[in-house]
């Protein structure tokens, strides 16, 4: 069938949001993918018109987010903390990857000044967590103005810092002291599905207790000793201990679709959240991952403020491209392995041809992208970073180096056959700034992307979770 | 094999003596010596694997990364296979397991390197660069693959460490009925079938 691309439908490259200057990244240089010549805009809900809309006409404007956040936090019993309670107010790094990150900071201001407000409780803190630099938080604490949000009561945390002891039915597990160190821990995350190859949309809600909130033993349990599976128990055991529960006061979520920020639960019930959260994720972002397992040929320019997995494009990151070759979400798929690494390795896209890195931090491993697709390395600047990266001490003797941003691009073309399917991953919510012929693909396929989800995928996915279709107001059974 | 390309330099007019980088340094490469009061960074850069901790971990620039080639191969001229997979078999490990994959380091490498005296993490890093990256994600598997071939888990330097370190197999298949969605029996299933098959590929 013969699908009809209207070209009116592409719009002028959109903004993306800027890159926080930190120094596990180069130094931040002005040209972005969306200045490549030719470069339009999509919108997402163009794409799919039901995708949930966003409440954020414009991504500076907090008042939006802590409304929501307000609203979310009204129906949430806060008695238990009392005026000479400490609090913890926990957040986790990929939330300043949502959207620019100022929704999230917002989000988590509006937090403590409404726990202050209805409480008396002065003593909230924010714990700042980043996975592996040292600096990190710091710089999340400065470039949001974090400090002044918390009346300067922030905490920088990271998995090599001091731990605390988990009893759980999988036995011990270690958290980070600095975060548990409170009476009352306030659990904030949100619905970005980032990871879905491991995450797998099971129990989702718990996954930075083992993550994010954990000590370098438990994450490296969860992602490198578990199966694809089981490691998502890791976090469910640390969520469900005695320890964790006697400490959690609430949970927040911060709402997403692809086309940004939709709004904010919350709930003392971290397992009524959960499902709420699970079918929040399913529902907004089924038919853009369909879409992107339909690519065949693209040429996608990684720009932006985050690792190279975790930049977005339209409200999907990278990874989800990258290892796009089967449905991860469909959990009758049978796995045939306990080994995570091979099965997510054995699932990468074949409709990448080559790939442009103009702005990315380092310290997470991505070699295999040079080793499985033509890379080419915007300047010199970049590259000089990656130079020093440890955790891909080989790159660059499987990527080039361009002058600069646009030759790197004619460069990729040309190892991609001439492709002009480009496609920037720029931290970008609403809209994918993509080359029109990148656009046309996508909008041929998104028809039957579509109804593949509706008819078929999503009432699928939530049974698999346990999750009634009709009762979470979704389709039918 | 992999290949350091850094070491480290100390900036003596700019360290404060704070004793982060010697804390953090998984290799023991830097040490603080002197009095406590006025004790300054001194790197070995033949312990170096060049990890940079000790950079992140400094507030005063007093630590500058060097050029320098370095490389780390497996003597693979007399490896006992039977030894290295019974090794990993014990750790619930493939062989071809990807233990640490900021360095590409598989669990048949650091078998053989234990093999061949790497009994702390400290030697294994030395012996391949393990640990050379994230120091995170391998932690669990160097520690059990040190427990598996050793008989306990060494370390001298002074990262900070705990004894947590359950794999897949660890996991009670009495869990599978009150967390059915996690599959732990069918994922043990797998585990076991593929250890029972899996052989060295070094």
């Amino acid at each position: 069938m013969t699908t009809i691309v209207d070209s009116t439908i592409f719009n002028p490259p959109v903004e993306p949001p800027a890159i926080m200057p930190s120094v596990y990244g180069p130094p931040v240089r002005p040209l972005r993918g969306k200045d490549i010549p030719g470069m339009a805009s999509l919108r997402v809900r163009d794409l799919f018109p039901d995708i949930p809309p966003t409440i954020l006409q414009d991504r500076q404007d907090g008042a939006p987010m802590r409304r929501a956040t307000l609203d979310a936090l009204a129906h949430v019993d806060m008695d238990m903390i009392k005026p000479n309670h400490r609090v913890h107010v926990i957040c986790s790094e990929h939330g300043f990857g949502i959207d620019g990150g100022f929704p999230y900071a917002n989000m988590l201001g509006a937090i403590r000044d409404e726990i202050v407000s209805r409480t008396g409780c002065q003593n909230v803190k924010l714990v700042v967590i980043a996975w592996h630099g040292r600096k990190e938080p710091d710089e999340f604490i400065e470039y949001y103005g974090l400090n002044d949000m918390y009346n300067g009561k922030t905490v920088s945390a990271n998995p090599l810092d001091t731990g605390i002891k988990i009893d759980t039915v999988l036995g011990p597990l270690y958290g980070i002291r600095a975060i548990y160190n409170a009476d009352w821990i306030i659990h904030t995350h949100y619905d970005d599905p980032r990871e879905v190859y491991a995450h797998r949309a099971i129990d989702r809600i718990t996954k930075p207790f083992g993550m994010s909130y954990a000590r370098m033993e438990t994450r490296s349990i969860f992602h490198m000793q578990m199966g694809p599976r089981t490691g998502n128990l890791i976090g469910r055991a640390v969520a469900d201990s005695e320890f964790v529960r006697s400490k959690l006061a609430f949970s927040v979520v911060m709402q997403s679709s692809p086309d940004g920020l939709t709004g904010v639960d919350a709930d003392n019930d971290i397992d009524k959240v959960g499902a709420r959260t699970t079918t929040h994720m399913l529902r907004s972002y089924g038919k853009m991952l369909a879409l992107l397992r339909t690519v065949e040929d693209c040429i996608p320019i990684i720009d932006g403020a985050r690792w190279p997995y975790y930049i977005h494009a339209g409200g999907m990151i990278f990874g989800q491209l990258f290892f796009n070759g089967r449905d991860w979400w469909d959990l009758d798929l049978p796995d045939d392995t306990a080994d995570i690494e091979h099965l997510v390795g054995g699932n990468v896209s074949l409709g990448i041809k080559a790939l442009v890195l103009n702005h990315t931090l380092i310290g997470l491993t991505v070699l295999a992208l040079p080793m499985v697709y033509p890379t080419v390395i915007a300047d010199r600047a970049m590259a000089d970073v990656m130079a020093r990266d440890f955790a891909n001490a080989d790159f660059l003797e499987y990527a080039e180096v361009a002058d600069n941003l646009f030759e790197a691009v004619e460069m990729a073309r040309e190892r991609a056959d001439g492709s002009n399917n480009l496609m920037c991953f720029d931290g970008s919510y609403g809209a994918i700034n993509l080359t029109p012929s990148m656009g046309e693909q996508l909008l041929s396929n998104a028809p039957e992307c579509s109804r593949l989800v509706d008819e078929e995928l999503l009432p699928k996915y939530l049974k698999q979770r346990g999750l009634d279709p009709i009762a979470m107001g979704v389709g039918s059974a | 094999m992999s290949t350091i390309q850094f070491g480290i330099e100390v900036v003596d007019e700019n360290c404060t003596g704070c004793y982060r980088c010697e804390r953090v340094c998984p290799t023991e490469a830097i040490v603080m010596v002197g009095p406590k009061t006025e004790a300054l960074a001194v790197v070995d850069n033949d312990k170096c694997i060049a990890c940079f901790r000790c950079i992140d971990s400094c507030d005063d620039d007093a630590l500058l990364a060097i050029n320098r080639e370095v490389a780390l191969e497996l003597d693979t001229s007399e490896l006992d296979e039977e030894a290295i997979k019974d090794m990993c078999r014990a750790a619930d490990m493939m062989p071809t397991h990807l233990v640490c994959p900021c360095n590409n380091t598989t669990a048949q490498e650091l078998a053989a390197a234990i093999l061949q005296g790497a009994d702390t993490f400290e030697k294994l890093s030395l012996s391949n660069g393990v640990q050379s990256g994230c120091l995170m994600y391998c932690s669990v598997g160097v520690r059990r693959l040190l427990i598996a071939g050793t008989g306990e888990a060494r370390t001298t330097s002074k990262v900070r460490r705990y004894d947590s370190d359950q794999s897949l197999l660890d996991i009670n298949p009495e869990l599978d009925a009150l967390y059915p969605i996690y599959g732990v029996r069918v994922e043990q299933e797998w585990r076991k079938k593929e250890l029972a098959e899996a052989d060295v590929d070094l």
